[in-house]
């Protein structure tokens, strides 16, 4: 990487090589949260430190809470109780706008990239700071809005390789194959400079080919370092990616440990795979 | 004839001024406000009130004072209609409409009362006095211009790039940093700035300003010219304003009775809401569009639409 580049993420608070040393600043802690829809206690006490620099796989059948638990870290869906820190910062509760551009960066279970936006502009709009977003600032500053939002799609430049997008960086979203879809979702997290990535189920619905491009890119990311929180049904990924494995049925975690441990235990198999 | 003209080419420009930045609120914010009209009116005011009480009828000082009239005046309501959950901000908006146009009435002293103003000196700009039509068109032109090049500017930096994804989904804007609220607030001011341009200038064509033109029926035909003319286009405000600007017109033309305007803008609004979601403008436009985005992913697998957003 030139040294350029390396400016460039660094504006975007990408962290690229030295994103380990900024793990341990940038921890994300559950402390004992719930949450209850109408009658459903959907989750049931949460705790957990999300090891930095490590991907950590969720793993559960559907509708154990997996998605509520992104929703609760991220912000946006506040908890009936517990809390939520990161980067030693209170965020229980907070706006997902906040919460992300502090470096904790979270995809959806169904994508929802933009479909009327390239890629390039996918990634930029991630990557664009409060400042160039300001109305005021675009029509009585536009010069400084221009420069700046020039740097973001630098930014976003990046962030598309770096997922193998590339050549199809002005192509629409929406006119793209769907595991395209699954990495550029990923692509924008880099472009917000996401030091923690929430990625929920990124390899359903992609083949074998989908599966390993998905797996290179989250090798490339843990070998930079950043922390991951991985949702995922297709187990093989998980043993393959992660490190730890929390097992999570009906909101509570059922067990924890390493993938071979925790999926040799029988009786989490027959709640997975339904006896 | 050419009199003809020259006022409907004036009523054209000077309601697609109005109107222009209000196609950013109904279309990518999505949201629909009915209080449009109060802040053309007040603008509308700002000229009457200065020109009559001989403060000054000096375009170059009336339309920024309008500016910051309208525009303050639009912050501090947009500011908590948009926290506002569901829908209740239409209705938040129609109150807002109302409370301005009865203020103005009732604030005999400065607005004239139900009757309102009227008789003022004629504008002028740094001297140079604005008579004729033609001298208003020349003055229209290039105001129309200046607004048209800001949306255009806005449109294509990241604030136009935000309102588009906005428009998508607001679930995937929020996870990117940018918060929606903040958006909507930006274009509900700047649609109300324009609106408060687009007054004085009316107002001083006119040489007439009287609280109930500014009421409800005025902001649901400032919103037909949007919907009419295309709401995701530029061009389409233009399309709206020119053909329901001068609808009365039209009728004339044909010798039905000018009452009938409410009627014909009523039934363009339902064939609009029911075969042209995009307006006349979007006519064009669709075509090409869907050979663009549907074309192409005809061949890729389809993808939950992602309704909603708010978890
Ligand atoms: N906003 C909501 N309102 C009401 N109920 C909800 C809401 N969100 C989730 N639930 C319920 O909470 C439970 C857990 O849902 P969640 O989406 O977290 O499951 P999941 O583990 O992600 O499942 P899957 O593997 O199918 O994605 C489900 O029963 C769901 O119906
Ligand atoms: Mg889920």
């Amino acid at each position: 990487m030139t040294a350029e580049k390396a400016l460039v993420f660094s504006r975007a608070g990408h962290v690229s090589h030295s994103a380990g040393r900024d793990g341990g600043a940038s921890r994300l802690v559950a402390r004992g949260l719930f949450k209850r829809f109408g009658s459903q206690e959907v989750i049931a006490g949460f705790d957990h430190d999300l090891e930095p620099g490590v991907v950590t796989g969720l793993v559960g059948p559907n509708g154990a809470g997996k998605t509520t638990i992104f929703n609760l870290l991220s912000g946006g869906l506040k908890p009936d109780s517990g809390t939520v820190t990161f980067a030693d910062q209170d965020v229980t509760g907070k706006p997902m706008h906040v919460v992300s551009r502090m470096g904790l960066g979270r995809s959806f279970q169904d994508v929802r990239v933009f479909p009327a936006l390239d890629c390039l502009d996918n990634c930029a709009l991630y990557a664009q700071t409060v400042r160039e977003t300001s109305l005021v600032r675009t029509l009585l500053m536009p010069r400084s809005t221009a420069r700046l939002s020039g740097v973001s799609r630098q930014v976003a430049t990046e962030a598309v390789e770096f997922v193998g997008l590339g050549s199809k960086k002005d192509n629409l979203a929406g006119s793209l194959s769907y595991a395209d879809q699954k990495l550029l979702a990923i692509a924008r997290l880099l472009a917000i400079g996401a030091t923690t990535l929430l990625l929920d189920e990124p390899a359903s619905g992609l083949d074998r080919r989908g599966v390993e491009k998905l797996m290179e890119v989250i090798r490339r990311l843990r070998d930079e370092g950043r922390t991951i929180l991985l949702i995922e049904h297709n187990l093989d990924v998980v043993r393959e990616m992660c490190q730890k494995v929390l097992f999570l049925d009906r909101g509570r975690v059922l067990a924890e440990g390493t993938p071979d441990d925790v999926f040799a235990r029988t009786e989490l198999a027959e709640l997975y795979f339904g006896a | 004839m050419i009199y003809i003209i020259q006022t409907i080419v004036i009523y054209s420009l000077t309601y697609s001024i109005a109107v222009m930045g209000l196609s950013l609120v109904v279309g990518y914010s999505q949201i629909f406000v009915l209080s449009q009209a109060a802040v053309f009116g007040v603008g509308s005011f700002t000229y009457a009130v200065m020109s009559s009480r001989n403060i000054t009828s000096d375009l170059l000082i009336v339309i920024p004072v309008a500016i910051v009239i309208g525009g303050l005046l639009s912050l501090v309501t947009g500011l908590p209609l948009f926290r506002l959950g569901g829908d209740y901000y239409i209705v938040a908006s129609l109150a807002f409409q109302y409370v301005i146009i009865q203020g103005l009435v009732n604030w005999t002293s400065v607005s004239g009362g139900p009757p309102g103003l009227f008789g003022f000196s004629s504008p002028s700009i740094l001297g140079w006095n604005i008579n004729s039509n033609m001298d208003f068109i020349y003055v229209l032109v290039p105001i129309l211009v200046l607004a048209l090049g800001s949306l255009l500017w806005v449109r294509r930096m990241p604030y136009g790039r935000a309102l588009v994804a906005m428009a998508d989904d607001e679930a995937a804007l929020a996870a990117g940093g940018v918060k929606a609220d903040s958006l909507r607030v930006g274009v509900f001011v700047l649609a109300g700035t324009l609106a408060a341009v687009a007054g004085v200038l009316f107002t001083s064509f006119l040489n007439v300003a009287s609280p109930g033109d500014y009421g409800i029926s005025e902001s649901i035909l400032m919103i037909s010219m949007v919907l009419v003319g295309g709401s995701r286009s530029l061009i389409g405000p233009f399309i709206g304003a020119l053909f329901l600007s001068s609808l009365p017109y039209w009728l004339n033309l044909v010798n039905w009775s000018v009452y009938m305007t409410g009627v014909v803008t009523g039934v363009l609004l339902l064939l609009v809401a029911f075969f042209l979601p995009d307006g006349v403008a979007g006519l064009a436009t669709s075509w090409a569009h869907r050979r663009r985005i549907h074309g192409q992913s005809r061949q890729a697998p389809s993808v939950e639409p992602s309704l909603g957003g708010q978890s």
